[in-house]
């Protein structure tokens, strides 16, 4: 588990979905937690809008029209 | 147009307590929300919103009017299962309330095909011809994850709930194309619905006796479920944006 923890973030900052140092506390323990395929699909999203060109804004979260 | 690309923990956002079941649930949504937020964004700043918005509906409509029909094979596997498995029991009462709830019409997602017509959608055309794979994968996959993991996957399915638009963003949207406002119906009820239906969801969730392999359950539908959508959505606005972008895109 320890390996795969380390993997996680590993494969998280290589997809640049985490820039910065040392992740606080709560996050740490969450991507300790993940599981492959949830890294996979955070992975994956992450190319898709990079492809896109699609850039950050600065409130996604005012964006949201779901289903 | 190419930004930096978001790292998802330095966004300012309310804290949640690291305990239970919904708390550990909600920091994994937190990593794909900035992306999930994203394709709406490109709609509202695109210069053919008017033009995309109801291709931009009606992708999301096939997940939408798919959830009562999940959730019902989701409460019948969950009854077979419940006198010996406490976690389906408690998953059998939450969805024999939550159904009737997400109807939204005499049939199930009625309302938003109505909207969808407002907007001069062809919705036979919708329910008739073929899906978008993203849509065929999020559908399918929840629909065997319920019939061979555990009905409880069903959560991480309706996590889209947790993330209901805001009034005031569907308003600029509206003004911003200039369409019929019956065309946004269902995006102003989910607005005020839904920050009822996700409390409720998460208050299931941390009453349930999950274990760990539950809860990677419901993460992995939920993580999913909001990618495919993500990249449907993409699909929407990256096919109305500047050739050159799009081309890159389908690279």
């Amino acid at each position: 588990m320890a390996q795969q923890s380390g993997d996680n973030e590993q494969r998280l900052r290589e997809a640049n979905l985490i820039k910065s140092g040392p992740l606080p506390d709560e996050y740490a323990a969450v991507v300790k937690d993940l599981a492959p395929e949830h890294v996979d699909a955070l992975i994956a999203v992450r190319k898709r809008l990079d492809e896109v060109e699609a850039g950050d804004g600065p409130s996604a979260d005012e964006c949201m029209f779901p289903p | 147009m190419a930004r930096a690309p978001t790292n998802v923990c330095s966004r300012r956002r309310p804290r949640v307590p690291m305990t239970g079941a919904s708390a550990r649930l909600t920091r994994k949504i937190e990593l794909i929300r900035p992306a999930y937020g994203t394709p709406g964004r490109l709609l509202l700043e695109h210069p053919r919103a008017t033009e995309l918005y109801p291709a931009y509906l009606a992708a999301g409509a096939y997940v939408a009017i798919s959830m009562v029909p999940l959730m019902e094979p989701a409460l019948e596997r969950a009854r077979s299962l419940a006198p010996d498995d406490p976690v389906a029991a408690g998953l059998v009462q939450y969805l024999e309330e939550h159904i009737p709830e997400e109807m939204h019409g005499d049939e199930a997602g009625a309302d938003l095909l109505a909207d969808l017509e407002v907007l001069g959608v062809d919705v036979h055309a919708l329910r008739t011809g073929p899906l978008p794979p993203q849509a065929a994968a999020a559908i399918g996959t929840q629909l065997f994850r319920i019939r061979h993991a555990h009905p409880v996957s069903i959560l991480g399915f309706l996590c889209t709930e947790l993330q209901p638009p805001k009034a005031a963003s569907v308003e600029r949207l509206i003004e911003r194309t200039g369409l019929p406002r019956d065309g946004f119906r269902q995006l102003l009820l989910h607005s005020e619905v839904d920050g009822v239906h996700g409390p409720e969801l998460l208050a299931v969730i941390d009453a349930l006796p999950l274990e760990p392999w539950h809860e990677q359950l419901i993460a992995s539908s939920a993580l999913e479920t909001m990618a495919l959508l993500t990249d449907l959505w993409l699909d929407v606005v990256a096919a109305g944006r500047p050739a050159a972008v799009v081309a890159a895109g389908a690279a």
